[in-house]
């Protein structure tokens, strides 16, 4: 072997690179070799693997694979010595509680870790260290060295060994026993800490001879000592001392260096001598008795003995702050080393400055984390444990990782955020470190991280954020270090607080993933419904899109971002800077800002897409949000996922966060309070025309795009007078008089001042000329900005008003204002044609929020002085002007209310408090239950309630208004006349037709649509498919196709929500078509995950009252019998199964969507099954049951596999003609005889209470005569039906309408209902699921009368007296025991041969092994016989073939043999297998196949003497207490005990099963499962054979 | 009739066993507590099995509370009783018969429902069709369903009178009677 080279540390640090020395693990070896210094030879310098440049890049990345050290390819050693760091700090992180030591071999000096200290000798000694790790810093010049394995030269070594006890002097100075000694365990130990020095502790300190300078800071840290209560003083080693009576040592001054070795000795046994007891005080009051160390103390270790683990007593861990120790492989260090993963699901906080993790804590290493607190947060985004650390814990290495990860070195600025951090409780700090790290990415490129985190000085967002999110209760007073640790208990730091759940802010990015995530693990499971999501359309099949609503509690998080308008899509988005995420804000509204960022807490997240077929293996264990995600912000990737994603929330529940952390508002705030006085244009929006969208343009085109709106503009205009709002506190002076606004006397105008100011104002800004359009309209000439005089005097139509202005940060305010009639053609109080105007309201894309703030149909303000005349209008009558909306002029929302005489005063208080409600009651229709979100706040609730601006005015007023209202409102949809499309739209006639609400409305048809016009259309929409046509349900189908683009759909458009389409072309009956200028809004959406629900395959057929929409779950089950009393048609649950059938029609899938035909269901299966009659029994009575499509073919288990022999003729022998592997199901076949035949009808004219009676007619519409074979798997299909399982049926009675449509249908097939049977309708049919009907059952039972099942099932109740958990072990007393407990209740019931057979299933249940059914009537033989016993067991020594015989004497086969080698659990005594340990086959050696490991361990349990045969030995030595296959695998090893059991490997075929267990643990349960089962029905005695013993121990 | 006379009846094998005949009746015909009883239904284990091919399969279910013996018929092709029937239903009943023969083996969980019969003075079924269950919470079920069924129905007195059920009618629901 090659010598080992010996390796400097300037070598190492030269090259910087991590590398390991692991491979040089031969001390043994290299211990006596000279070693070869290799300094003159510079070829064969150590080859420090010169890797490519390119990994040295990657390497640091804290997200790349972990790369595993480089291991040098040749021994090497390095020789050096191990000594304290020369001031107590490492140079490398400046603090102590690091716990290196330095490493120098004269070369250099490095910081080092020694994997086993329990020697205190090492430090200041020589040392060769064989087996290393190095570790480079990356950010800081240094490095770390990893000392696994070491041994001392030779010489020192022998010098050494002669002493057990390891005694370290601190400084050169011999032990002395002067001064106390303590002698006890190590039980906790502080980190250094520097304190300054007070008066007290110098004088401590002088006293001790230190040579004290006044004003030096002392480092030193606490040990707590476990000693025992005993006088001996003296390190005797010996059991007797009981460690429990805490004793503090203060380890001050020089002797604070020991802190690494002492850190290492934890539940160690030391001795410390050389002690003054003192009184050393803390802050200012506190004193505490502990011991100092002085000059002369000793440290020294004593061996500690290994049973004396009583310290390590296991609490059970309960996560309220217990202090406990946890071993865990490093899996992630986070937050500058704040936050550990550990396992990856155990986090330990290391938080406070003293805790920084030390150096060798790397991803990899295994550690062991003593005295922290374990602690189970409440949090409501996942479940997971944390490890506290307070000043008491220790963190010791048990193995170095050996990966290429990274040390932490934690930097020691201290921080506002770092003392707040520490102030709160350990839960509480997690999060803080949580949305520290999601601030940090969220806001990246955003703020500056000094924003973020803040500064020594400020406070950052994250602070702001979190002292503002947290519950008082979660902080807690820190104390500093030396009291927390003396008085640890006092301060409770481990103790939670309760506070109700805290939930996170996450990244957008990680949210998004999240949603995917658990999109695919919906899928998963639901997978089997979507096989039934196809349809066709047209020839075309697809999938059906599925749409789920989560609620934000169904996640735990909280979303944060700023609201912000895709440049893109033009959506609304909530964004960050991981990613963006469209939102849907029903009440959005001109005061939410654009730019500012929200805080979202509550809201619903709605994911769309067609199913997929989801890979098991794709499979993600849908966690609830992993924090390691967080940290470290990865984002799993989906090969999955849901076409749309977008979070639906209400502007009410968002909270702007700008204030909380003094971010500026983007907005100038308030948009309402923007509503200066002066002139408004009343504009009624008539149609909104879709985002134009170009798909390619980039985003400096599309800003350009502009979006717009058609408006009519109101013949009256509303001037507000702003000079004086009346607050509502306010009690002004017209409120006081009880200014009344009772109707039209200009006499109020006059006597009011300030209006009267006002309307002077109107002229000051028309006489300015700056109402651009109205000048060129044809109004101008006639309207009041001409004619000073007469708007005063002759305006008899202007109307005072009051507007209450509200905003959503609560304030309200009221103006008076005036509404002037703008118009002077009007005659007789109609207007004229002449006198509609329209208006086109521009959008820049800037402004989209705006747009999607109107509504059609509304009422808004708007600001005179905008305007400019369309060009290329022509009017006929009607004038159009455009006006480019700007946040200059936004658009506000109106309505109108109308009073009576009332005061003013009551006026503004009743109303002020009227919103408040109707404001709440928005707020609950909004969030609706049944999973419907709103889109529109307007939505089902007047247009009144929710506006910015309330209009209250006279009743007189309102009855002049309401006359322009409805002519406006009668001409809404006339198309405006806009460019090119002009000449398309214009000839259309204006006709609004909303089809009713679907069902609501009475009666179909009645539906017939004008050819071309435009209208709008509500309702349902059922489909959307690629091709572009939707299907809007509204009592009769509608289907709309479109040209209009994808992206011009508003966001979640699909099947499920309920929709308006404006300006859709009529096309025909039932056919329109949305043109470019159709807009779609929509009103809600609905979750749509199980497609069966929704396609209408469960519409009632008979009888339109059949079905209620209760849910079904609540459905009481019933029984047959007991129709009768529920003639009311309730539905009802019956478990029953099918016995015959009563007549079937089995059709071809058909394609045509709009079929007319009643019977027409979407179909998931490819068969169509328009009709069927089956005959159920439920045990009480027979009924006919009558059910199509989808609940007709599970009846017929159709999608069950049945036996392909059955219809390959000719192959009726069982025996021989076992079923073919490959099973189809029922309706692959039928399928295929369905393309011959398109239409099956099946009757049986037979007995309907028989199935073997039953007289089946088959017959087809085609002509064509069936196959011997189709037929033969026609009536095979049937009567399989008809020995199907229990099936769990919702149905309900047919009622006399139903039945004449059932009399109908039949009379069709030439049938008749069976005259003595009930008929109901199938509406549900589901598989059973015994365990939950059971419960139900035996409740409903137990109920009634409990006494019930003792009676009937006596052995129901005896079985489970009979379960007790006691080992089985003890053998016969537990079945005596069961045997008595059970003949107490039911004397000479229950067989012995029963209670064994019950027990043993037990035993091997609760021992990890599969649960089978056992048979229970069994009878207790007469006989026993010790010879029969003897001869008929199988023993141990037996060769196989003997052992096979007995079995296969009693019908069992070689099988049962291997399966009886099962010794899983359980011991043999040492003589069944000595003879393999000394004497195998008289060789007087050891069975050489036996494993020596094995062998060493057995000799040791079963020495060669007599005296032993009766010990124990496992027989599975792995796993001795778990039902397992290990057993196999231990024979595979040659580790099987028995000598029987061993021979099975030498058998071919018993070799063979026994690799299959060993590989295969389900195999081997299900198999010694069935073999169970055999034995026990070996030689059964029932009937009147045998008896049942009374004890089991004899015979009656 | 007698709805129990029709259905499946559902009872536990002590009750099963405890069948009894009036010698004046029909022989197809056992009565519990004065009931007609024709066809059962019942669940348990298959704790004996002993197979004749093309002739029987007999076969004894424990319910855990007695033991049931049953027989299926598989002698199809040559039985009289079924040349009478159409040959092809007869395969497929043969077929469907093997089938469910080949699945009944010891330890099975098996339903079974049937007619009813006597062989050398002890009650059996002779077997209609035969259910293998894979879930052993079935065998619960069934126990409850026998007690609620006997409870609830078997054990209830029928007036003769009216024993008779009624269909809705057309037009009228209220010709339904108890």
């Amino acid at each position: 072997m090659e010598p080992p080279k010996l390796l400097s540390i300037s070598d190492l640090l030269q090259q910087s690179l991590p590398l390991t020395g692991s491979s040089s693990l031969t001390p043994h070896s290299s211990n006596n070799t000279p070693f070869q210094t290799n300094s003159n030879n510079p070829q064969q310098q150590l080859h420090l693997q010169q890797r490519p440049s390119a990994s040295l890049e990657t390497q640091f990345h804290p997200n790349s694979y972990p790369r595993i050290l480089t291991p040098l390819n040749h021994p090497v050693l390095i020789v050096g010595t191990i000594d304290f760091h020369v001031n107590g700090n490492c140079p490398i992180s400046k603090s102590m509680s690091s716990g290196c030591l330095s490493f120098s071999d004269g070369s250099a000096r490095v910081c080092c870790a020694v994997l086993d200290l329990d020697d205190t000798k090492i430090v200041g000694k020589k040392i060769n260290v064989f087996s290393w790790n190095f570790i480079p810093f990356s950010s800081k010049c240094g490095s770390f060295l990893e000392i696994i394995r070491w041994g001392l030269p030779d010489s020192t070594c022998k010098l050494i060994r002669c002493s057990d006890v390891g005694v370290y002097p601190f400084a050169s100075s011999a032990p002395s026993s002067e001064g106390s000694c303590v002698h006890g365990k190590l039980g906790s130990i502080s980190p250094v800490l520097v304190v300054p020095c007070t008066t007290q502790n110098r004088k401590a300190t002088t006293s001790s001879g230190e040579n004290s300078s006044g004003t030096q800071n002392l480092s030193g840290f606490l040990v707590e000592l476990m000693v025992c209560k005993c006088k001996l003083v003296s390190g005797e080693v010996g059991n007797c001392h009981s460690f429990t009576s805490p004793v503090t040592v203060y380890f001050l001054g020089l002797t604070s260096l020991w802190h690494p070795i002492l850190s290492k000795m934890l539940r160690k046994v030391i001795c410390v001598t050389g002690l003054k007891k003192k009184l050393v005080f803390i802050g200012n009051e506190d004193s505490y008795l502990m011991f100092v160390t002085t000059e002369k103390s000793v440290l020294r270790m004593l061996s500690t003995p290994l049973e004396d683990l009583g310290f390590l007593r296991r609490l059970a861990v309960t996560g309220q702050g217990e202090c406990n120790t946890y071993n865990g492989i490093v899996t992630g260090i986070y937050m500058n080393g704040m936050a550990v993963e550990l396992d990856e699901k155990v986090w330990l906080l290391l938080t406070d400055r003293f805790l920084a993790p030390p150096h060798p804590v790397r991803v990899g290493a295994l550690i062991s984390v003593s005295n922290v607190h374990f602690i189970c947060p409440k949090f409501s985004w996942t479940r997971t444990l944390l490890l506290g650390a307070c000043f008491k814990s220790t963190i010791a290495v048990k193995s170095f990782s050996p990966q290429e990860s990274q040390s932490h070195i934690r930097a020691h600025t201290q921080s506002l955020l770092g003392n707040f951090t520490d102030s709160l409780v350990f839960s509480a700090r997690f999060w803080l470190l949580l949305t520290v790290s999601c601030f940090k990415k969220k806001f990246a490129g955003i703020f500056s991280e000094k924003d973020i985190l803040g500064s020594q000085r400020k406070e950052g967002m994250a602070q702001m954020y979190a002292s503002s999110f947290l519950p008082s209760c979660v902080f807690q007073p820190r104390h500093g270090v030396l009291k927390e640790f003396c008085k640890h208990n006092l301060f409770g730091c481990g103790n939670e607080p309760s506070y109700s759940n805290i939930k996170l802010v996450v990244p957008i990015s990680n949210f998004i993933s999240h949603c995917e995530a658990s999109w695919v693990t919906m899928l998963l499971q639901k997978q089997h419904d979507y096989d039934s999501s196809l349809r066709t359309c047209e020839g075309k099949s697809y999938y059906r899109l599925i749409r789920q609503i989560m609620s934000s509690d169904d996640f735990g998080v909280i979303l944060m971002g700023a609201l912000q308008i895709s440049s893109t899509s033009g959506r609304l988005q909530l964004t960050d800077a991981t990613a963006s995420i469209d939102v849907v804000i029903p009440d959005f509204s001109s005061s939410c800002d654009i730019g500012n960022i929200y805080e979202l807490r509550y809201y619903s997240i709605v994911m769309e897409g067609v199913p997929a077929k989801v890979d098991s293996l794709v499979r993600r264990n849908s966690e609830p949000f992993s924090c390691k995600e967080i940290f470290c912000h990865i984002r799993p990737m989906t090969e999955i996922k849901p076409s749309a994603i977008f979070v639906h929330f209400f502007m009410k529940d968002a909270s702007c966060l700008n204030a909380s952390l003094h971010l500026p508002y983007m907005n100038s705030g308030d948009g309402l309070k923007g509503i200066q006085d002066g002139l408004f244009h009343i504009l009624l929006i008539t149609h909104k025309f879709p985002v134009i969208q170009n798909v390619q343009s980039n985003s400096v085109v599309s800003t350009k795009s502009s979006t717009f709106a058609e408006a009519t503009i109101f013949p009256w205009d509303l001037f507000l007078r702003g000079e004086h709002p009346i607050q509502v506190t306010v009690e002004s002076e017209e409120k006081r008089n009880g200014l009344s606004l009772c109707n039209k006397r200009p006499k109020l105008v006059h006597e009011s001042r300030p209006l009267t100011s006002g309307i002077e104002y109107i002229f000051r800004v028309a006489n300015d000329g700056s109402l651009g359009c109205i000048s060129n309209c044809s109004r101008s000439e006639k309207g009041y900005c001409g004619d000073h005089k007469s708007c005063i005097t002759s305006s008899p139509h202007d109307m005072p008003c009051l507007a209450i202005i509200k905003s959503l940060t609560g304030q309200r305010s009221a103006r008076y204002g005036t509404l002037c009639h703008a118009n002077c053609n009007r005659i007789d109080g109609v207007c004229c044609n002449l006198g509609a105007h329209k208006m086109l309201l521009e959008f820049s894309s800037k402004y989209f929020s705006n747009y999607q703030l109107l509504q059609v149909g509304g009422y808004y303000i708007m600001k005179y002085g905008n305007e400019e005349l369309l060009s290329s209008v022509k009017g006929i009558g009607s004038v159009s002007c455009k006006s480019l909306v700007t946040p200059q002029t936004p658009l506000w929302s109106l309505s109108f209310f109308c009073d009576e005489v009332v005061s003013f005063k009551n006026l503004l208080q009743n109303h002020l408090s009227q919103i408040d409600s109707i404001l709440n009651d928005a707020v609950r229709a909004g969030s609706s239950s049944n999973k419907e979100l709103f889109f529109q706040r307007f939505w089902n609730q007047s247009l009144e309630k929710n506006s910015d601006i309330k209009l209250h005015l006279s009743l007189n007023a309102m009855n002049q208004l309401k006359i322009d209202i409805k002519f406006l409102e009668d001409r809404s949809v006339k198309p405006v006349n806009i460019s090119e499309d002009a000449a398309n739209t214009s000839t259309c006639i204006g006709t609004t037709i909303t089809a009713p609400h679907p069902f609501s409305g009475s009666t179909e048809s009645g539906f017939r649509l004008p050819q071309g016009d435009l209208i709008s259309v509500h309702g349902n929409v059922i489909d959307v498919h690629s091709m572009g046509c939707d299907f809007v349900d509204s009592k009769a189908h509608v289907r709309l196709r479109g040209t209009i683009s994808k992206h011009s759909y508003p966001i979640g458009m699909g099947p499920g929500v309920n929709a308006t389409f404006h300006r859709v072309l009529v096309m025909g009956p039932r056919e329109l078509m949305l043109t470019p200028v159709s807009f779609v809004a929509i009103n809600f959406v609905k979750e749509l995950v199980c497609p069966e629900h929704v396609g209408g395959s469960s519409l009632p057929r008979f009888g339109s009252a059949i079905f209620s929409s209760e849910s079904l779950i609540t459905v009481s089950s019933n029984l047959i019998s007991e129709f009768i009393p529920y003639l009311e048609t309730t539905p009802m649950r019956y478990r029953c199964r099918v016995v015959a059938i009563h007549s079937l029609v089995l059709e071809k899938p058909n394609c045509k969507f709009l079929r007319q035909q009643p019977m027409q269901q979407s179909r998931p299966t490819p068969m169509n099954i328009p009709f069927a009659g089956f005959v159920l029994d439920d045990g009480s009575s027979l009924c006919c049951c009558w059910a199509s499509g989808q609940i007709a073919s599970m009846f017929l288990r159709l999608h069950e596999k049945i036996p392909v022999m059955t219809f390959n003729n000719n192959n009726r022998e069982p025996k021989t003609g076992r079923p073919d592997k490959i099973q189809r199901s029922a309706s692959s076949y039928l399928n295929k005889i369905l393309k011959k035949h398109h239409r099956i009808t099946v009757r049986n004219y037979g007995a309907l209470v028989d199935s073997s009676c039953q007289n089946l007619i088959f017959s087809t519409n085609s002509g064509n005569s069936f196959g011997d074979s189709d037929e033969k798997l026609l009536k095979f299909v049937v009567l399989n039906a008809c020995c199907g399982s229990v099936l769990s049926i919702v149905g309900s009675l047919v009622d006399s309408n139903g039945f004449r449509i059932l009399e109908k249908e039949l009379g069709a097939l030439e049938m008749t209902t069976h005259h003595q049977m009930q008929n109901i309708w199938a509406r549900e049919v589901q598989y059973v699921n015994p365990q939950i009907e059971a419960r139900d059952l035996l409740q409903q039972l137990l109920g009634c009368d409990g006494s019930v099942l003792l009676d009937d099932t006596v052995t129901l109740k005896g079985e489970k007296n009979a379960l007790p958990n006691k080992n089985s072990v003890r053998g016969f007393e537990v079945i005596d025991n069961i045997k008595a407990i059970v003949e107490k209740t039911c004397p000479s019931t229950v067989s012995c041969t029963n209670i064994l057979t019950l027990a043993a299933r037990e035993a091997i249940y609760l021992t990890g092994g599969l649960f089978w059914s056992v048979a229970l009537s069994r009878r207790d033989s007469l006989t026993a016989s010790e010879s029969s016993a003897n001869e008929q067991l199988p023993s141990p020594f037996e060769p196989l073939k003997n052992i096979t015989l007995k079995f296969t004497s009693k019908g069992l086969s070689e099988k049962d043999v291997v399966l009886s080698g099962a010794h899983t659990v359980g011991f043999a005594q040492c003589f069944t297998f000595k003879q393999r340990l000394f004497n195998f086959n008289g060789s007087n050696q050891p069975d050489p196949t036996l494993d020596t490991l094995l062998l060493n361990d057995l000799q040791n349990r079963c020495p060669n003497q007599d005296s032993s045969d009766n010990k124990l030995a496992p027989l599975d030595p792995v796993t001795t207490n778990k039902f397992d296959n290990v057993y196999y695998k231990n024979l595979v090893n040659n580790s099987g005990v028995l000598q029987s059991d061993h021979a099975l490997m030498g058998d071919s075929s018993g070799a063979a099963m026994v690799n299959n267990y060993s590989k295969y643990p389900y195999l081997f349960s299900k198999d010694f499962e069935a073999s169970m089962v055999k034995l026990i029905n070996v030689g059964v005695l029932i009937g009147k054979d045998g008896e049942i013993r009374k004890n089991c121990r004899v015979i009656n | 009739m007698d709805p129990m006379q029709t259905s499946h009846v559902k009872l536990l094998a002590f009750d099963f066993l405890s069948l009894t005949q009036t010698p004046t009746s029909d022989p197809n015909l056992f009565f519990r507590k004065n009931r007609p009883v024709s066809r059962v239904e019942t669940l348990g284990i298959v704790v004996s099995r002993d197979l004749i091919p093309d002739k029987f399969l007999r076969f004894v279910i424990d319910d855990g509370t007695g033991c049931i013996p049953c027989i299926i018929w598989l002698n199809h092709f040559n039985s009289p009783y079924f040349a009478r029937k159409n040959p092809s239903d007869v395969r497929v009943m043969a077929d469907i018969a093997n089938n469910q023969a080949m699945q009944i083996q010891l330890g099975v969980l098996a339903r079974v429902r049937g007619k009813v019969t006597v062989f050398r003075g002890v009650l059996q079924i002779t077997v209609l069709d035969a259910v293998v269950e894979r879930d052993p919470n079935m065998e619960i079920l069934h126990w409850l369903d026998c007690v609620k069924l006997a409870r609830q129905c078997y054990n209830v007195k029928l007036k003769p009178a009216v024993a008779t059920k009624s269909v809705v009618g057309e037009g009228s629901s209220s010709s339904v009677m108890r």
